[in-house]
């Protein structure tokens, strides 16, 4: 197919002329020395500590068991000692413990080649058993465990499978970074999900900026004569949000704050796909992922293949260090992401990107009083109004709020870029679901 | 990784907020004087065909809003958004060249003080501040808001009595068209617009078989007496297809205006002058008599205007309606603005009739969408 369609309604177009990283090949960074694994890396609740200080580990250790009903398993990105067991805030504001290691003894695993195991002959259970024993959760930023998302839906089948190439922000390029040189280990993962969830298609989509990788994963679909076809979509954000993208696919709109495997969809990222391959194929656990290190400020923009627990310091040096001040540190992309400013903040399973942007892209505006020109309303995918739920919200009343759709909002950060009156809206929008949350629960009871 | 031209770290420097990170290059400030600037070239245009009255009533606005602005007591520095320069720019862009300077000045600081400031400043007036200056002069001094001087480029051929074509030609009451009406009133034309429209007809429009009648060139180049900066039909144009390449202006309400002024004017133009309905004139009305400005750069200021594309194209269409019947049925055939100013009064109701559809849920009952699993 080589129609491109599009987000049908709101949606922006940030500036994307930094992703100077998408051109080369992506390289592996150094191996840290000294890793902070953090034991919350997902959505859900964190896992249990399965080390203790003093206790040597092998690169690919569990470390931390999943532990409840969404939770993940965490292992060892380098062989070594845990030194420390210590307690951060996460980027995302979230605390979690982390274990330190120092790097001690040798790789077991780096640089040998493993044999492909012959998955295919394998039950769905002991696929799903692989993927949760590597510790894979979704590496597009949401971070909902692998395991949980790829139990059986309650409400039917997987009809579409959708392979989510289209980039889930401006400024990263590490999905494109996967699809153009990973392709066949792309495609196997595609059937590896089509085992599981035997879908009626299965697509990978792909947006005007990724489509260059589209010749590749072609040649590799027909090497394989993988059932699974390409879709051209149009790079307006956040076409790589699930419900923005499964309504461009399928054609099948679900509320946001409704899951879309209610539209019977399955959407997986790039960067998930190539971690159930590894997983499955090569039985290898989740210790590294590729993120792009962009933004203004950094000298050599690059996608790097990085081990988790390595600080975004290390990274930003290996990069060539700053050209530019920065302003802001991203971890993330910039539409969604969270400014930090500690260097000493650790990769996880959810850090996409690393950026570091100077004071001419930030396009810092003034707040101002709103002036009603209705910017939001056309820029919001889902439809809502911003500036209604900006009022509500001012007169306290969380009710309306509530009917105004507040829990449709995907935080996708299109209403807070385009508002000419510098109004926080994401943030407002953020805490308005926790108080009306908590509103509620008052009236309950 | 030794560059001499290495920046270290300011960590002091680092902004830590909520996302999104980025923010779009527009901002209230930027959207007030791009606002400014689109609208020079026409303003400029005024002032070289109507001369030294026009500078003095265009200074006047724009000096005495400005000053309003600086003077609201607390509110010093806020000039500098450029929202009072609009404001007072804009608003005099419509006054006639000849105004008294006192009403421009009492005009301008009414649209700061009462209908900006009073209900808030910035984004809180529920009116058009600009339009409500031009409706208050109106009404204060009617006759001086009517009274037009000729522009330069036709000469001395004016005529006495101070009336735009769009004014004038109400006056007879006739079965003839306004262009018919015009050449019997010896209304002038210039020789430019009968050689462009001689040279259109002969080697564009006659071999698609439409025939071109003089005298729409002189208006759409601005060469018609009218308010200063509302003549030159052809710098409105340029300036709002900045505006909207800006992304400062959305084609929504323009768009809607015209469409509810020219079905208004094609409705109902030919029956006010007893031509019968469904024969008006409307490029005729469109050239004349500030229409285009009211579209571009009256009827889209945010304030006022409501926040759903849906809310959009329906204000721009009453709009539309109310200028063609005020245009044809009015007391006053100028002084258009007047419409914006009723239709603000059913934003609200308009915003609330046409929220958007939100995503995933229908449009028909407005429930959330369910997809039925298909085995």
């Amino acid at each position: 197919m080589r129609l491109i369609r599009s987000i049908l309604k709101g949606g922006v177009y940030p500036p994307d002329g930094t992703r100077a990283a998408r051109n080369h090949p992506t390289w592996n960074a150094m191996i840290p020395a000294r890793c902070v694994v953090p034991l919350l890396q997902h959505a859900g609740s964190p896992a249990r500590r399965h080390v203790d200080v003093g206790q040597h580990v092998e690169e690919g250790t569990v470390i931390g068991a999943s532990h409840g009903y969404e939770s993940a398993r965490v292992h060892a990105p380098i062989p070594g000692v845990v030194t420390e067991i210590t307690r951060l805030t996460l980027a995302d504001g979230r605390e979690s413990k982390a274990v330190v290691i120092e790097l001690d003894g040798e790789f077991q695993q780096l640089g040998k080649s493993i044999q492909p195991r012959a998955w295919r002959g394998w039950k769905n259970s002991r696929i799903r058993e692989e993927i949760f024993h590597a510790g894979v959760v979704g590496l597009g930023g949401e971070g909902i465990p692998s395991h949980v998302k790829y139990s059986p839906p309650e409400n039917g089948l997987v009809e579409w499978l959708i392979i989510n190439g289209c980039e889930s922000e401006p400024y990263l390029s590490n999905d494109y970074s996967l699809l153009r040189e990973r392709p066949q280990q792309i495609v196997e993962a595609v059937e590896i999900l089509s085992r599981l969830f035997s879908p009626r298609r299965a697509v990978i989509a792909l947006t005007t900026h990724t489509r260059a990788a589209s010749s590749g994963l072609r040649k590799a679909i027909t090497a394989a004569d993988a059932r699974v076809q390409l879709q051209h979509l149009d790079d307006k954000y956040p076409q790589g949000d699930e419900h923005t993208l499964v309504r461009a696919v399928s054609g099948r709109a679900v509320r946001g704050a409704a899951s879309v495997t209610q539209a019977g969809c399955m959407v997986v990222n790039v960067g998930t796909a190539v971690a159930v391959y590894e997983a499955v194929v090569l039985g290898k656990p989740l210790v590294e992922r590729t993120l792009t290190v962009g933004g203004n400020a950094i000298a050599r923009p690059a996608n790097l293949k990085v081990r988790i627990g390595a600080s975004i310091g290390n990274l930003i040096e290996e990069c060539g260090g700053f050209k530019h001040a920065p302003r802001k540190i991203v971890i993330g992309g910039p539409m969604r992401g969270h400014a930090v400013a500690d260097l000493s903040q650790p990769v996880t399973k959810l850090t996409t990107g690393v950026l570091a942007l100077t004071e001419d892209e930030l396009y810092t505006v003034p707040e101002t009083a709103c002036v009603h020109c209705g910017r939001c309303v056309r820029a919001c995918p889902m439809g809502l109004e911003p500036v209604l739920l900006h009022l509500m919200i001012g007169q306290g009343d969380h009710r309306a709020v509530k009917e105004a759709g507040i829990f449709d909002c995907t935080e996708c950060g299109c209403c807070g870029f385009i508002c000419p009156s510098g109004i926080p809206l994401v943030d407002q929008l953020k805490q308005a679901k926790s108080w009306v949350r908590h509103e509620e629960s008052d009236d309950g009871e | 990784m030794t560059g001499s031209d290495r920046v270290e770290l300011d960590s002091s420097r680092l902004i830590v907020a909520g996302s999104p990170q980025i923010h779009d290059v527009l901002s209230t400030k930027s959207l007030n004087w791009y606002l400014v600037v689109a609208v020079l070239p026409a303003a400029l245009w005024g002032v070289v065909q109507f001369g030294l009255p026009a500078v003095a009533v265009l200074l006047t606005g724009v000096a005495t809003a400005t000053l309003t602005e600086a003077v609201i007591p607390k509110r010093v520095g806020s000039v500098a958004d450029g929202n009072a320069v609009a404001i007072g720019l804009v608003m005099s862009l419509m006054f006639p060249p000849e105004a008294p300077l006192l009403l421009v000045a009492a005009s301008a600081a009414f649209a700061i003080v009462v209908v900006k400031w009073a209900f808030g400043g910035l984004g809180h007036a529920i009116l058009n501040p600009a339009i409500a200056g031009r409706v208050l002069a109106q009404s204060l001094d009617p006759q001086a808001m009517n009274r037009f001087s000729m522009p330069v480029a036709l000469g001395d051929r004016a005529m006495d009595e101070g009336h735009t074509a769009a004014a004038m030609i109400r006056e007879m009451a006739e079965g003839l068209t306004p262009l018919e009406r015009l050449q019997h009133l010896e209304y002038p034309r210039t020789a430019f617009d009968e050689t462009i429209t001689a040279w259109l007809n002969g080697s564009v429009l006659e071999p698609l078989g439409i025939h071109l009648p003089g005298g729409y060139i002189d208006p759409f180049i601005g060469i018609a007496p009218g308010g200063i900066g509302e003549v030159s039909v052809l710098l409105l144009l340029v300036g709002s297809a900045f505006l909207i390449g800006k992304r400062v202006v959305a084609w929504h309400v323009p768009l809607a205006v015209f469409i509810g002024f020219a079905g208004g004017i094609a409705a109902w133009g030919g029956h006010a002058f007893g031509t019968g309905f469904f024969s008006g004139d409307v490029l005729f009305h469109s050239l004349h008599g500030g229409i285009v400005f009211l579209m571009f750069f009256c009827a889209t200021d945010n304030t006022a205007a409501p926040v759903t594309p849906g809310g959009m194209m329906v204000y721009g269409v009453l709009i539309g309606l109310s200028a063609a019947l005020l245009r044809l049925y009015g007391l006053y055939a100028e002084g258009l603005a007047v419409a914006v100013l009723v239709v603000s009064f059913f934003v609200p109701l308009i915003d609330y009739l046409t929220k958007p559809v939100r995503f995933g849920f229908s449009r028909r009952n407005g429930e959330p969408r369910l997809y039925k699993p298909r085995g």
